[in-house]
C-alpha cells in the first residue's frame, strides 16, 4: 500500500538517508576516523531522493511545495541538505558542522512526515515570477543560517577542534546567511507589492523576518564593537537561527496573517 | 575645546559601538508596536532616523567604514534606505474602497487606513469607471483568477490578481474581495426619493451572510438580502453580473417580504424599490511615493553588502585563512 505512493517512500527514504549519514558520521567520529566522503556522498543521496519527492508531488499536484506546512518543511528539508552538500564539496572547512546539521536535517525529517499531506490549491496571487526570487534567496539564508548557527554549536561543545579557519567558516555563513536574507526580505516586498497591494505591512511573518535580520546584524555589529566572547557569540548565532525556525515553520502556520496566503 | 568635545561626541554617534544600540533601539520599537494596544508603527520612525544620521556621521568620522568601496556603499544606502523607510511610515497614504461595476470612482468612498496629516485622500472623482468584473474560480472558494476592467476616458485597462492600476500617483490594487450591489430607491411618503447602492458582504467568502442593513430617512433599520447562487464545490465556475440574484428579500420589523429586481416594499414611511443587481470590486489604494527610491536603494546596498562579503573581510586577511587551509590540509588543489 505505502509502495503505491512514490511520494511518501522517496520522503522515508530520504529522511532515513540524513539519519544514517548522522549515526555513520557520530560514530566514525568516537572511533576517531571520519570517512567524510561517504557521509556527504549519503547526504546527497538523501537529498536527491527528497529532490524526487517534490518533483512526484509537484507532477500530481500541478503547483509548487510553496503553501502547507508540510510542503515547507519538505522543500527546506531538501534545500538545507543540498546547501550543506554544496558547502561540503566547496571546501572542507565546512565537514564539523555535519554532526549538528544532519540532526537538525533529521529532526525536520521527522516532522516532515508527521504532518498533514493535503494539497491546499495555491492563491492566485502567488503566481508571481518574485516568489521564486524570494523563495532562494530565503532558502539560502535558512542554510547559511544552520551552516553558522551548527559550525558555532560544534565549537561551543567543544566537541572539534577550534581552529581560526573553522571560526572564519562560522562568520562566513553568518555574513552570506545576512545578505540572503536582505535579498529575500527586498524580493518578498516586491512579491508582496503586486500580490497585496503593498510592499510592507507589518503582518507578523514579515516582522519576524525583519527582526531576524536585525539580531542578526546587531550579533555582527557587536562582535566587532565590543570583542564579545565566542561563547557569546556563539550562543547568540544560535538565537538567531532559532528566531529563522520559528520565522519559517512557525509563524506563517500559527497566525491568521495574510501572508498565510488568501484564498 | 568645545570643538574637542563636539568631535567626541559625532565620533560616539557614528561609532559602530553606538550603531549597536540603535539597532537594539530599532529591535524594541518594533516588538513594542507589535504587542501595543494599537499596532502602529510610526514610531519605528524615530530609531530609524537616528540610525540614518548615525550612519551618516560615521561615513565621515569612521575611517572603518570606508575602508572598502562595497562597505561604504552598502553603509550610504543603508542611511539613505532608514530616511526612506521612515519617510514611508510617516507620509504614506493607505486606503479601501469598494466600486460598483458602471460607476466613477468617488474619493469620499475610500475608507482611510492611514493617512499624513493634510495628505490627499485620493485621485480626482471621476478619474476612472468600474466596468465589468469577472473572477474565475478552481471550485468551492479557490480563486484561481480575477479580471477587472476599469475604464479610464476611452481605455479599456484590465487588472489581475497581480496587476493594480496607479492613477494621479495612487495605486488601485484588486484584493480578494467582491460581492453584490443592490441598486436601491427610497420613495418616501412625504414624496422625497432618494436612491443609491447597497454592498451586501464579501461573495463568496461570506456566502452564509448575503444581507446588510439600510437606515430608511425616517431612522427604520431595514436589513436587505438575496439568497446567493450555490457555489459548484468540484468544477470550475465564474463569478460575474450574471451570477446576479434576482430575488430579493426585505426584513422590516417583523415582516419578512419577498420581491423581484423592479419590485417595491411597502415599508413604514414609504417604499423601497429594488432596481437592479451588479457586482462591486474591493481596491486597496496606496501612495507612496518614496517606494520606487526604496526598492532602487535597497537593491544598491544589498548588492554593495555582497560583494563585500564576497571579497572577505580583507585580501590579506583572506589570504592568510587560504595558506592555513592549505597548510591543515583543508583544501583541495
Amino acid at each position: 500500500m505505502v509502495w503505491s505512493d512514490p511520494e511518501i517512500v522517496l520522503v522515508r527514504a530520504g529522511v532515513c538517508g540524513y539519519g544514517v549519514a548522522l549515526a555513520w558520521h557520530w560514530l566514525a567520529g568516537r572511533r576517531g576516523g571520519v570517512s567524510f566522503r561517504g557521509v556527504t556522498a549519503l547526504t546527497a543521496a538523501a537529498v536527491a531522493c527528497l529532490g524526487a519527492a517534490i518533483a512526484v508531488r509537484w507532477s500530481q499536484s500541478g503547483q509548487g511545495p510553496f503553501l502547507t506546512l508540510y510542503e515547507i518543511l519538505l522543500s527546506s528539508t531538501f534545500s538545507l541538505g543540498l546547501v550543506f552538500v554544496a558547502a561540503c564539496v566547496l571546501t572542507r572547512a565546512a565537514g564539523f558542522t555535519a554532526t549538528p546539521v544532519l540532526g537538525v536535517l533529521a529532526a525536520l525529517g521527522l516532522w516532515t512526515l508527521s504532518v498533514s499531506r493535503d494539497v491546499v490549491p495555491l492563491p492566485a496571487t502567488f503566481d508571481n515570477p518574485w516568489l521564486w526570487v524570494h523563495l532562494t534567496a530565503g532558502k539560502l539564508f535558512l542554510g547559511a543560517c544552520l551552516l553558522g548557527a551548527a559550525g558555532a554549536a560544534a565549537l561551543a561543545v567543544g566537541r572539534v577542534t577550534d581552529t581560526d579557519v573553522r571560526d572564519a567558516f562560522v562568520w562566513r555563513a553568518a555574513l552570506a546567511a545576512f545578505v540572503f536574507e536582505g535579498f529575500m526580505l527586498l524580493s518578498g516586498a516586491v512579491w508582496a507589492q503586486d500580490a497585496w497591494g503593498r510592499y510592507w505591512g507589518w503582518d507578523p511573518l514579515e516582522t519576524s523576518a525583519l527582526l531576524t535580520w536585525l539580531v542578526l546584524g546587531a550579533l555582527l555589529h557587536a562582535r566587532v564593537s565590543f570583542a564579545l566572547p565566542d561563547w557569546a557569540a556563539r550562543l547568540w548565532l544560535n538565537g538567531v537561527f532559532v528566531l529563522a525556525v520559528l520565522t519559517f515553520f512557525g509563524v506563517p502556520f500559527f497566525s491568521l496573517a495574510p501572508h498565510k496566503g488568501i484564498v | 575645546m568645545f570643538r574637542a568635545a563636539m568631535m567626541r561626541a559625532l565620533r560616539w554617534i557614528g561609532s559602530t559601538r553606538a550603531a549597536l544600540w540603535w539597532l537594539l533601539a530599532l529591535i524594541v520599537t518594533i516588538v513594542a508596536c507589535r504587542f501595543g494596544p494599537r499596532e502602529d508603527y510610526t514610531p519605528v520612525a524615530l530609531p530609524l532616523a537616528v540610525i540614518a544620521v548615525s550612519i551618516a556621521v560615521g561615513m565621515v568620522t569612521n575611517r572603518r567604514m570606508r575602508s572598502s568601496l562595497p562597505l561604504a556603499v552598502f553603509h550610504a544606502s543603508l542611511s539613505l534606505l532608514c530616511v526612506l523607510a521612515g519617510l514611508a511610515v510617516v507620509w504614506r497614504f493607505e486606503g479601501r474602497v469598494e466600486i460598483v461595476e458602471g460607476t466613477a470612482f468617488a474619493p469620499e468612498s475610500v475608507e482611510v487606513v492611514r493617512a499624513a496629516p493634510g495628505g490627499r485622500q485620493g485621485p480626482a472623482a471621476g478619474a476612472f469607471e468600474q466596468a465589468d468584473v469577472r473572477v474565475h474560480f478552481r471550485g468551492a472558494l479557490h480563486r484561481e483568477r480575477t479580471e477587472s476592467v476599469l475604464q479610464v476616458g476611452d481605455r479599456a485597462v484590465v487588472l489581475s490578481d497581480k496587476e493594480g492600476f496607479v492613477v494621479d500617483g495612487f495605486r488601485f490594487a484588486p484584493t480578494s474581495n467582491k460581492g453584490f450591489a443592490l441598486a436601491l430607491t427610497w420613495r418616501g411618503d412625504d414624496g422625497s426619493v432618494e436612491s443609491g447602492w447597497l454592498h451586501l458582504p464579501s461573495f463568496p467568502a461570506f456566502e452564509w451572510k448575503q444581507e446588510n442593513v439600510w437606515q430608511t430617512p425616517g431612522g427604520m433599520r431595514v436589513t436587505i438580502g438575496v439568497v446567493p447562487p450555490a457555489v459548484p464545490q468540484k468544477e470550475a465556475w465564474v463569478l460575474d453580473r450574471r451570477l446576479a440574484p434576482r430575488a430579493v428579500h426585505v426584513i422590516a420589523g417583523d415582516e419578512r417580504t419577498t420581491t423581484t429586481l423592479g419590485g417595491a416594499v411597502r415599508v413604514p414611511g414609504g417604499k423601497l424599490q429594488v432596481d437592479e443587481v451588479r457586482l462591486w470590486m474591493g481596491y486597496r489604494v496606496t501612495r507612496d511615493p518614496a517606494a520606487p527610491w526604496l526598492f532602487v536603494v535597497a537593491s544598491v546596498g544589498l548588492a554593495a553588502l555582497g560583494l563585500h562579503v564576497w571579497r572577505g573581510p580583507s585580501r590579506r586577511r583572506a589570504v592568510a585563512l587560504r595558506e592555513r587551509e592549505e597548510t591543515d590540509g583543508l583544501v583541495r588543489s
